[in-house]
């Protein structure tokens, strides 16, 4: 035993000391001149934090520095939120967005919110989308409306959790036909699609992403998607204002950073960002997982946002 | 405990504490019942709604709780009218109960400190000091041992979390030493 | 047979076999690893399975599922700490056995049944993957609730002598599991104006500080050595004679680890305390669960890792992970091009059977590792007292501290440990409230959920077959505990 704690109190003091002397290594003036750590408020292997870590490895031979991603869940964001919000602002701490940042601090009152932050970059968004099971009956977005105005309160549709954006979103949209429908919360649109499948529900709303493997397979039909075109790959999916409904809303999925991070870093990642499009091997991966590559500039994003925010603030008081 | 065959040592301070328990388990019920109150007037997506399951719950802890107190109190009756007890139950070996209590108290507190200190003095510098308090706490006198297990644990976790599984320990004030 | 001997060729080159052996010895160290688990590992290291050919990066990743569910299974028996929370129900009694000396014994137990369990589920989806996927969409919420209520009469018989005290534990587990942002109506329970709680509790902390810290402050009241050191821990591993006798046990929780893997909103946090419930009824031995037996810390453990055959099923042949590790799987097979779902079997094959191929091995290399681990791991903690707590809390902490990088888990697990204190000096049964928060939040959504669906008809818990049957079970079990309690009793009067 007393073996054993000498050899551990040896390592221990070892380690120690590799760590002191690599960190010695003098800070150049030059950004990046270490790792990046960048914040994301759900746990590791969410959809998110799957995104940011590829886009993480495709950043890290732009910036030529490791970047880490450091899960920070808890509080309905708030943790991961507040954190960054505090954080240096030099650069060497970054925050991960999704739509979340808009709708979480609107349903839960927090300290932050999407204005604590200092806009980088929108890198993708999420396509949003109404499906049906392929057996369904319902051909198109127009049919199943049709039916829903004509037995309002019976058909059961699945989305996400009360306050979050497809719930959200699919009240508006019911809003705008004139239709009622009752609407069956579910944690993510995996689930909503089981559901979907085995005809317990007439239909659903979720990211693309979720489900396209089983449009693919022939198991689930899109109606309609949400975004201002039609999704690539998917020529024959309408657009909602191709169906007559004025309505878009896209998935935010980008960077920012603490409020005061000066404008050379965030120009130098805007630059980085842009470049990762090209990268081979994260251009599969970004392919694959069915999410679009859209890029907003600091000012545009943060016109997003605030779109967004004025929209969900809206709806959340209905 | 000679003239009392049936009588377990703190049997009849047990008791007392079970009904202390049923008072507690039915004011913790009510209080469900009572806080999510509000939650039923929320409009909800389902029928039952968010206070559904906490009336439920609220109302079955109150009346186990009661249930608790009532079996508790009778036994406690048929205990005190078979046995004598008083005597032999003032007896037990009180320092050394205290003495227990005085350790896990120290124990709690060292862990509270640890809890508030972790982050603005960092991992490597609270970890091997909230081992070292515990194992003083706990007795040990073998100053050899507590410091080779205060540094050992400390840099094995550091090893596996920190290194092996890349979470981020809070650096302290060894921030921008350690990257 | 083509497409297996195929398969088996690719599975068995050697840079496939150490790809599989790696994720294996991951997949137990982070399941061992209280805060750590496989599905983390999992995200961690699919960024660095890009370059490598598809096949491979899955043989990693299943390799650190499998590993995953029986790490959990060590500190679960060593330190009374469940590393994953599919480790919770073998806390119960694999840690009595460590407590009486009989840790190898229940290591040992722990990795047979884990490795069988494993076989079991690995065949069981060879032979059905295709028919079995029909069956995972017949599971709705009305299915849901029937198992998450079949899991809560557990409480009943976790109870002890008290059966005030028990119950009381379990209501109070399932009323934690209503701490949150509520599912349905949006309104945030009991959180008391703290951001942390609106995301509800999370289990691995109140886990930790109900089972370890709350007896770490236990022994630390106490104070009293430990036997001596020939009665310590003994490394002496399970006889083939315990083994063959478990046998039929062993297979039948593997099909529960199965069957509660195909469904996918549930998962091996469940199926464990299924199992250790039916073994409870069934064994002659029922009342001796707890206490320290070799069933208690089988069943559970078979179970957990029969659903990972299963939770290949949804995730095979219909593209559904039901949770967060096949969730990871099904991003790896995303990125390389493939779609699962029932093309999957037709396009290309070979992917589907190296998994089941993969499946095999994988238990293979956990068994090994798993022997391998049994005497270093059982001599770390004969260490001496003062060592093991003050390792223990470090330990905990630490694991608490990274599931959100932030102090706040840590506060839970030290809170929970001193309630747990409490509560245990005083007969309550920290396993029932675990089994409510575990059981809680499936029960309450499952619900609601059905009772949207059916427009507020309770009717639909006895009008779908496979929920009226689990209803029903629900029932007798209950009838059934209840009568083996009060009935002799009266009969006896």
């Amino acid at each position: 035993m007393k073996r054993v704690i000498a050899l551990v109190s040896v390592l221990g003091i070892l380690i120690g000391l590799t760590l002191v002397l690599s960190g010695c290594k003098s800070e150049a003036k030059s950004y990046p001149s270490k790792s990046i750590s960048i914040v994301y408020h759900s746990s590791a292997g969410s959809g998110g934090d799957i995104f940011l870590r590829n886009l993480g490895k495709a950043l890290e031979k732009q910036l030529k520095q490791p970047i880490v991603i450091e899960n920070r869940p808890g509080g309905g964001g708030a943790t991961a939120w507040g954190y960054v919000a505090k954080a240096k602002p030099d650069g060497y701490t970054l925050l991960g967005i999704s739509s979340t940042i808009i709708t979480g601090p609107l349903q839960t009152p927090m300290d932050v919110n999407y204005k604590s932050f200092k806009p980088i970059a929108q890198v993708f968004y999420d396509p949003t989308v109404i499906f049906t099971s392929s057996k369904s009956e319902f051909r198109s977005f127009k049919e199943i409306i049709e039916y829903a105005k004509a037995h309002p309160k019976e058909m059961k549709w699945g989305a996400g959790s009360p306050g979050s954006a497809e719930s959200l979103t699919l009240k508006y949209i019911m809003n705008q036909v004139g239709a009622e429908i009752q609407v069956v919360p579910f944690e993510g649109g995996g689930d909503v699609a089981v559901e979907v499948m085995a005809g317990r529900l007439a239909a659903g709303i979720g990211e693309y992403a979720e489900i396209a493997h089983l449009v693919r397979s022939g198991d689930l039909k899109i109606l309609v998607g949400l975004g201002s075109e039609r999704i690539p790959g998917l020529p024959d999916v309408p657009t909602l204002k191709e169906e007559g409904v004025d309505f878009v809303f896209e998935k935010v999925r980008g960077l920012m950073a603490p409020k005061d991070t000066p404008d050379y870093v965030v120009q130098k990642l805007v630059d980085a960002i842009k470049k990762v499009y090209d990268d081979a091997e994260f251009k599969k991966y970004y392919t694959e997982s069915n999410i679009i590559p859209l890029f907003r500039g600091p000012e545009e994003l943060s016109k997003v946002l605030d779109q967004q925010n004025e929209f969900f603030k809206s709806m959340i008081g209905k | 405990m000679k003239d009392a065959p049936k009588a377990q040592p703190g049997a009849v301070k047990g008791l007392k504490a079970d009904m202390i328990w049923g008072v507690i388990w039915v004011a913790l019920g009510i209080f469900a019942i009572l806080y999510s109150m509000p939650y039923a007037e929320v409009p909800s997506f389902d029928p039952i709604g968010a206070a559904y399951l906490p009336r439920l719950l609220g109302s079955g802890m109150s009346i186990l709780g009661l249930g608790l107190f009532i079996d508790s109190y009778f036994k406690f009756r048929n205990l005190l009218r078979t046995v004598k007890v008083e005597s032999t139950e003032r007896d037990g070996p009180q320092s050394s109960n205290y003495q227990g209590a005085v350790r896990i108290l120290l124990s709690i507190i060292a862990c509270v400190c640890y809890i508030a200190l972790i982050e603005p003095l960092g991992y490597i510098l609270t970890t091997p000091a909230f081992i070292t308090a515990i194992m003083t706490i706990y007795g040990e006198s073998d100053k050899k041992r507590i410091a080779a297990m205060a540094v050992g644990m400390t840099a094995a976790l550091y090893a596996i979390f920190a290194l092996g599984l890349k979470v981020l320990l809070p650096p302290g004030i060894f921030e921008g030493i350690l990257q | 047979m083509g497409l297996f001997a195929q398969a088996l060729k690719v599975v068995l080159q050697p840079s496939a076999l150490l790809a599989n052996a790696f994720g294996v010895v991951v997949g137990i160290i982070a399941g061992a690893i209280p805060g750590i688990n496989a599905s983390m590992a999992m995200a961690m290291i699919l960024p660095f399975t890009w370059g490598m050919d598809v096949i491979h990066a899955l043989l990693m990743l299943a390799g650190i599922y499998c590993g995953g569910q029986y790490g959990g299974a060590i500190t679960a028996v060593l330190i009374g700490v469940p590393g994953t929370t599919s480790a919770a129900a073998t806390v119960m009694d694999g840690y009595m056995m460590h407590k009486k000396g009989k840790s190898g014994k229940a290591l040992g137990m722990a990795l047979i049944a884990s490795t069988i369990g494993g076989f079991v589920s690995a065949a069981v989806l060879i032979v059905l993957a295709i028919p079995l996927a029909k069956v995972a969409l017949a599971f709705g919420p009305a299915e849901y609730f029937g198992l998450a209520a079949l899991g809560l009469t557990l409480i009943a018989s976790l109870s002890g002598e008290n059966i005030y005290k028990g119950l009381l534990s379990g209501l109070f587990g399932l009323l934690l599991a209503t701490v949150g942002i509520d599912p349905f109506a949006g309104v945030s329970r009991f959180s008391f104006g703290i951001p942390n709680l609106a995301e509800g509790l999370d289990m691995i902390p109140v886990m930790m500080g109900l089972y370890a810290v709350s007896e770490v402050l236990e022994e630390i009241e106490k104070r009293i050595p430990r036997q001596r050191i020939d009665e310590r821990a003994s490394t002496e591993l399970p006889t083939a004679k315990e083994v063959l006798n478990l046998l039929p046990l062993i297979a039948v929780c593997s099909l529960i680890g199965c069957w509660v893997g195909v469904m996918p909103g549930a998962g091996a946090s469940i199926a464990c305390w299924i199992a250790y419930n039916y073994a409870k009824t069934v064994s002659k031995n029922g009342h001796l669960f707890g206490t320290g037996v070799l069933e208690g810390v089988a069943a559970p453990e078979c179970a957990d890792n029969g659903v990972t055959g299963g939770a290949m099923v949804p995730l095979l042949a219909l593209g559904i992970p039901g949770s967060n590790s096949t969730a990871v799987m099904l991003g790896a097979l995303v990125l390389h091009g493939i779609n699962p779902g029932p093309l999957v079997f037709r396009d290309t094959p070979l992917i589907p059977y190296s998994i089941f191929v993969g499946l095999f091995v994988a238990n293979a290399f956990m068994f090994l590792f798993g022997l391998l681990l049994v005497k270093p791991s059982i001599k770390f903690v004969n260490a001496p007292e003062s060592v093991l707590y003050s390792g223990i809390l470090a330990l905990v902490f630490t694991g608490a501290y990274t599931l959100t990088n932030d102090p706040w888990p840590i506060i839970v697990t030290l809170f929970f440990g001193v309630i747990g204190y409490f509560l245990r000096k005083h007969g309550f049964q920290p396993p029932a409230i675990v089994l409510g928060l575990v059981l809680g939040t499936i029960f309450e959504t499952s619900l609601r959920r059905s009772l949207t669906l059916s427009n507020g008809s309770w009717s639909i818990f006895m009008t779908r077959p496979i929920a009226a049957v689990l209803s029903t079970a629900t029932i007798l079990s209950l009838v059934f505990f209840f009568g083996k309690r009060y009935l002799p009793k009266r009969s006896r009067a």
